[in-house]
């Protein structure tokens, strides 16, 4: 259903979304949030890997200071 | 702006906001019936989803760079966190320190950097940059063709940041900025530092280019001085750019602006008469019907 299909995509995008959008199929409407959806999972892996290549680079001396400030 | 305008600054939304999303434009292609704004307000969207997804963490990773030089964190930035992250971390930094560790990091990665930037979170830290390294990060979009990019960033740019950046483009690249500019009220401000023989650049970068499309629409923009500039720079071009500029007006129904040329240009009409004669009668009943209601006479 596209109802259903737009309500999800507004549920990515926290609540919000252009009204002109209910035009999409339901089909376009899912890619849309999948699309949402995999960029977000894409960003946080990265994060999560960012974090521990960054402590390799920064001296032993300050990694303690710095896991303390990231948790 | 007209509809072709319209459909091309469309086309522009698509491609940014497939970028955000690391998608292929094509797979977002069904995208591309929608106005300009509404696609604006959907990219606004993705991009507080995205910026707000890991807030938590990217807030605590800013301010765990707060204990590290600026060197050092210039290196992190590079051999940890890449474009995206940094593009991310930018507008969380303390907007001084952000400009600290920007000078020490090369054009190129502060080009793959403001690629993945929203501006309008880092408009501090670009407003302190200084115009140098401004100019030697456009060259470095000028040469990649990132005119996207750039037109998000023109309305944060302070003034002799502003001049440097129009200073490294080439003439070409100055007109696909300014028409994807994201902020389309900084055109004025954008044209009105532009020197004369810039103007003239313009239109032969539009003739040379085929981008008709895009310098016409500036003419909605433009003073009336600025508009005259550019409809004699035309003028000299020639008759071969004069063909080329009425099939353009033709084509892309540029009706509005078509007028305003014919207020420095009194033979356009007649011009565009004879190219109107060339088209299907239906066909050539609209556009005539639609030039008249554009306030162009003696078509």
């Amino acid at each position: 259903m596209p109802d259903d299909a737009f309500d999800a995509l507004r549920a990515q995008l926290g609540g919000t979304a252009p009204d002109a959008l209910r035009r999409l199929s339901a089909a376009e409407l899912t890619h849309l949030s999948q699309a949402i959806r995999g960029a977000r999972r894409r960003e946080s892996k990265a994060l999560a890997q960012a974090g521990e290549r960054a402590l390799g680079h920064i001296p032993r001396l300050l990694r303690g200071p710095v896991r303390k400030i990231v948790g | 702006m007209s509809r072709a305008a319209d459909l091309l600054q469309g086309h522009g939304e698509v491609l940014k906001l497939a970028r955000l999303l690391g998608r292929e434009p094509d797979e977002l292609a069904y995208l591309e019936q929608f106005s300009p704004p509404a696609l604006r307000e959907l990219r606004d969207g993705v991009t507080k989803t995205l910026y707000d997804s890991d807030g938590g963490s990217l807030q605590r990773l800013a301010a765990a760079t707060r204990v590290l030089p600026a060197g050092l964190t210039a290196t992190l930035g590079q051999r940890a966190f890449g474009p995206l992250l940094s593009a991310r971390l930018a507008g969380m930094l303390e907007p001084g320190r952000a400009v600290d560790v920007a000078a020490k990091l090369p054009p190129p990665f502060l080009a793959d950097v403001a690629v993945e930037l929203d501006p309008r979170r880092a408009s501090e830290l670009i407003a302190g940059l200084s115009a140098g390294l401004i100019a030697d990060v456009t060259a470095e979009l000028v040469a990649r063709r990132e005119h996207v990019t750039m037109g998000r960033f023109v309305g944060h740019l302070h003034d002799a940041a502003l001049i440097a950046a129009i200073g490294a483009m080439d003439d070409r690249a100055l007109l696909e900025v300014a028409f994807v500019l994201e902020d389309r009220s900084q055109l004025t401000r954008l044209l009105s530092t532009l020197p004369r023989a810039r103007v003239a650049g313009i239109i032969g970068a539009a003739a040379h280019e085929d981008l008709w499309l895009q310098a016409l629409d500036l003419l909605n923009h433009l003073s009336r001085p600025q508009r005259r500039a550019m409809v004699n720079a035309t003028l000299a071009l020639g008759e071969p750019a004069r063909t080329t500029i009425v099939q353009a007006i033709v084509d892309h129904d540029l009706w509005q602006e078509a007028a305003l040329i014919a207020k420095h240009d009194d033979t356009l009409p007649a011009t565009l008469s004879d190219a109107l004669r060339s088209l299907p009668a239906r066909r050539r009943r609209e556009a005539t019907e639609a030039a008249r209601a554009s306030g162009l006479q003696g078509v």
